[in-house]
């Protein structure tokens, strides 16, 4: 690429953007190589802003794992911001990696990681400026292997159109492995498709396009099958079977700009035995598998004295249940209290908080404190597989009242399976009790100006959970329970946030949708539809005439209720958690009964049968 | 508490760096060069740091000015080691020194900056006459906004604002300006209101290709004086 265009765009280009610091490029601890000697490039492409993908734990590891590779060179990409774009598209700049600022169409796989369905279209936009063919079918010899992973991978029939191949799974062993395959490929000069056979043998790859989805008269799915020999029928997601033995990287980006998450995250565990059944994060991660506390110390020391980050996060789905978790925070504590480095504890569940914890953390910097109670009744919770009562809530939440806290954040689901408008009042109903429980703290010893923040999302069905089989509450629905929440809790000391239900209703399309659908966000895209995750962006009115366009109903992916033998559009992906098992929680959740935690006692979801000699013990 | 002050250089890697994501970038790498900062007490204890002057986004610098409190004793040259060993790409320490018992701020000390402005000019011209006659106005006025009351915008004089300024042709219409302009709390002018209105006088027939920040002064009795000379233990 001509160096001129990068010293165009660096010193021209960037005065005109908003947050120029988003494009810089050179942050501490980023990676730059020379050209020579490097066989690879890869462009990890983040479909959203750069302050929500620098947030990103798994980005970070990746990134660092394949330039630890000494021939290869991987760089970040995210979105452009719609300023920047538009500039790009005004002097014909096509989308560059961040680091050496080369255009990612010459690179050899651009790579994204799909944490949210709402981020798809930034993709399609981000190939489009980058000059790469929007879809598998069209891109040639010499076009880059477009991949993705991440979470959302684990449905990845929307973008079966546009993404060459998907890792399932965790990436720290597989990734090295795709990279093995594709020295050889390289080195044989052999043709596009018989990477992809080569490829699709490494375990946790998915590549669509040797598969055939039929149909049946009424718009389902008939069959997925194998359409090349030697395809696995069914793909198995990659799990890391010792986490302590798992790459981590001993340094990490120190971004020069605020981010969402700017501070050292310690992943302490992978997974959760909880089995919410609203949660898929719950499901995919299976099974737990925790770090020690001497490997999480020496992450957190090389990570401290690498980055100079004040603060380190434990992160984790439900930090609360990490086996010693007060033995990791006292030892953090007591080593870093002299250097001021704070600690906070994220998703930690209102039935684990520990007093003492809490006060120990405390001690460095007061937070808010966020509980998740989920639902308004103790039915719904029970449905919901939520396993924690009112008494657990105001216990937590009147210990936290008592330590001098006012600040607290509680959050809601509605639309959940089974819900009425009883269980939506029970939402306010707990609210009140819990500023009931604050104004019970003598007034001289509680903390001042109680805030009471009660937020509700609406409820999402997702793939591989007891509730992909269940229809989404329509749109008047939820927003008849939002206003009635509004009304509610129209009084000083609360603040009531809710979801948009027409994003809610898109999301919901896209992770249970099928391939059919790639053909509607390449319409929603041409219509203009990108970071929609963004209330500012989002064009709803857009979305639905690109559904009209493509001849697609959204409510026939949102709405439907499904048989319990209908084939999904996710057949074919073997996340471990067995179909048996999601059926059986899905009884018994309409049934009201719940299930325990199987930190004590396994309850069979079948994961433990994913990998020979099993996980769980 | 021990105090001292940094000399460093902002270059064209971080010119994009705003003032509070400076302060924040500096303040981690203090600690990975595990400088003993001094903490402020209260609630909310931060490390005692301020900057003598904020930097305009887009402008590189030769000469910025962090001043630190330590709990230590640290020379200087290890302050600029160490540091320099943990800095990213773009910014590096120049100089450090140890400065007397309860100086001054470096914030209270500027009153003025030198700029190099690069102009490009669509032709040859007489720059030299360009500027007398700019600067031979019984007023030079400019069109200021105002951030803090809705970008209204104000005509100032800013003549009283500069102090000198010296052209430096470099043939082919480049031309350097060298000018030394009020900077900080009582007065201070931004080079580029001064590029607009020099604008407006000689016509809109330049460019301007970079500006660079030279150093900052303290007018100590008429004097400018470099702020590292001012208040050294
Ligand atoms: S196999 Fe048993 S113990 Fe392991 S995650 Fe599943 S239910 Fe829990």
């Amino acid at each position: 690429m001509d160096l001129n265009i990068k010293d165009y765009i660096y010193d021209k280009l960037l005065p005109k953007v908003e947050r120029p610091g988003r494009y810089i490029g050179t942050e501490w601890n980023s990676i730059h190589k020379a050209l020579e000697g490097i066989n690879i490039r890869f462009a990890f492409c983040f479909p959203d802003s750069y302050e929500v993908g620098m947030s990103h734990l798994g980005m970070k590891i990746l990134y660092h794992l394949l330039n630890d590779q000494k021939d290869i060179y991987c760089e970040r990409v995210f979105a452009p911001w719609p300023d920047m774009e538009s500039l790009m598209r005004k002097e014909d700049i096509k989308l560059f990696a961040l680091e050496s600022r080369d255009y990612i169409q010459d690179f050899d796989f651009v790579g994204f990681t799909l944490q949210y369905e709402m981020s798809y279209t930034n993709i399609i936009n981000m190939l489009d400026l980058a000059g790469v063919p929007k879809l598998t079918s069209q891109r040639r010899e010499g076009d880059p292997f477009v991949v993705a992973g991440g979470p959302c991978a684990y449905n990845p029939e929307p973008l079966s159109q546009v993404i060459d191949f998907f890792m399932l799974g965790e990436g720290e062993e597989q990734m090295l492995e795709v990279m093995e395959v594709y020295r050889q490929w390289k080195v044989k000069g052999m043709k596009r498709e018989e990477f992809l056979e080569l490829v699709s043998k490494v375990r946790g790859v998915y590549v669509p396009s040797f598969y055939d989805v039929s149909y049946n008269e009424d718009n389902t799915i008939k069959s997925i099958m194998p359409n090349k020999e030697g395809v696995p029928e069914k793909v198995k997601k990659r799990v890391i079977k010792d986490l302590n033995k798992a790459y981590f990287p001993d340094k990490i980006i120190v971004p020069f700009i605020d981010v969402v998450h700017d501070r050292i995250m310690l992943e302490i565990f992978r997974g959760c035995t909880r089995g919410c059944r609203f949660c898929q994060a719950g499901m995919i991660y299976r099974p737990v598998r925790e770090r020690t506390v001497e490997e999480l110390f020496s992450i957190a020391e090389k990570l401290v004295e690498s980055s100079g980050y004040e603060e380190i996060s434990l992160s984790s789905l439900s930090t609360g249940d990490y086996s010693k978790l007060s033995e990791l925070a006292e030892k953090l504590l007591s080593e870093y209290e002299k250097d001021r480095i704070g600690l906070s504890l994220p998703s930690l569940r209102i039935d684990s908080i520990s007093l003492k914890l809490l006060q120990e953390v405390q001690k460095v910097r007061k937070t808010g404190l966020t509980f998740a109670p989920e639902a308004g009744s103790q039915r719904l919770r029970d449905v919901i597989n939520k396993n924690v009562t009112e008494e657990d809530l105001i216990n937590s939440v009147g210990a936290a009242f008592d330590l001098g806290y006012s600040n607290v954040k509680l959050y809601f689901m509605i639309g959940l399976p089974t819900e009425t408008m009883e269980d939506v009042e029970g939402i306010a109903d707990l609210g009140y009790k819990v500023m009931e429980r604050y104004y019970q703290v003598p007034k001289n010893q509680r903390g001042k100006g109680i805030n009471i923040t009660i937020s509700t999302s609406c409820f999402v069905p997702k793939p591989f959970t007891p509730f992909q089989w269940e229809p989404q509450d329509n749109i008047e629905a939820m927003r008849e329970k939002q206003k009635h929440l509004q009304k509610m809790l129209r009084k000083k000391g609360f603040t009531y946030n809710w979801h948009d239900p027409n994003l809610s209703l898109l999301e919901a399309v896209f992770a249970r949708g099928d391939r059919r659908l790639s053909k509607v966000l390449i319409r929603a895209w041409e219509l203009g539809c990108k970071f929609d995750g963004w209330d500012e962006h989002f064009k709803y009115e857009a979305w639905l005439q690109a559904f009209e366009d493509c001849g697609i109903e959204p409510e026939f992916y949102a709405l439907r209720k499904r048989e319990l033998e209908e084939v999904l559009p996710w057949s074919h992906i073997d996340v471990g958690v067995t179909k048996k098992y999601l059926k059986s929680e899905y009884r018994k959740a309409l049934k009201g009964e719940t299930t325990r935690d199987c930190r004590t006692v396994c309850t069979g979801c079948g994961i433990n049968l994913l990998e020979e000699g099993g996980v769980c013990k | 508490m021990i105090n001292m002050r940094l000399k460093f250089i902002k270059g064209r890697e971080t010119k994009y760096i705003s003032h509070l994501d400076l302060l924040r970038t500096f303040q981690r790498a203090l600690r990975r060069a595990h400088i003993p900062m001094a903490y402020s007490g209260g609630f909310n204890p931060h490390p005692e740091m301020s900057f003598a002057s904020a930097l305009g986004v887009g402008l590189t610098s030769m000469g910025e000015y962090l001043d630190i409190g330590v709990n230590e004793e640290i020379s200087g040259e290890d302050v600029i080691m160490r540091l320099n060993a943990v800095l990213p790409v773009g910014l590096r320490v120049e100089n450090a020194v140890v400065l007397k018992e309860k100086p001054r701020s470096g914030m209270a000390l500027v009153s003025h900056a030198r700029y190099n402005i690069y102009l490009r000019f669509e032709k040859d011209i007489d720059i030299e006459d360009c500027l007398r006659s700019f600067l031979a106005q019984d007023n030079i006025l400019a069109v200021k906004q105002q951030p803090k009351k809705d970008f209204k915008t104000i005509e100032i004089d800013i003549k009283p604002m500069i102090r000198e300024i010296k052209a430096l042709s470099q043939g082919g219409g480049e031309v350097v300006l060298d000018c030394v302009l009020s900077s900080g709390s009582k007065a201070n002018l931004k080079p580029e209101l001064m590029l607009q209105a020099l604008k407006k006088q000689i016509g809109d027939i330049f460019e301007d290709e970079k500006i660079e920040r030279i150093d900052l002064y303290s007018d100590m009795e008429g004097e400018l004086t470099p702020l590292l000379l001012i208040d050294n233990a």
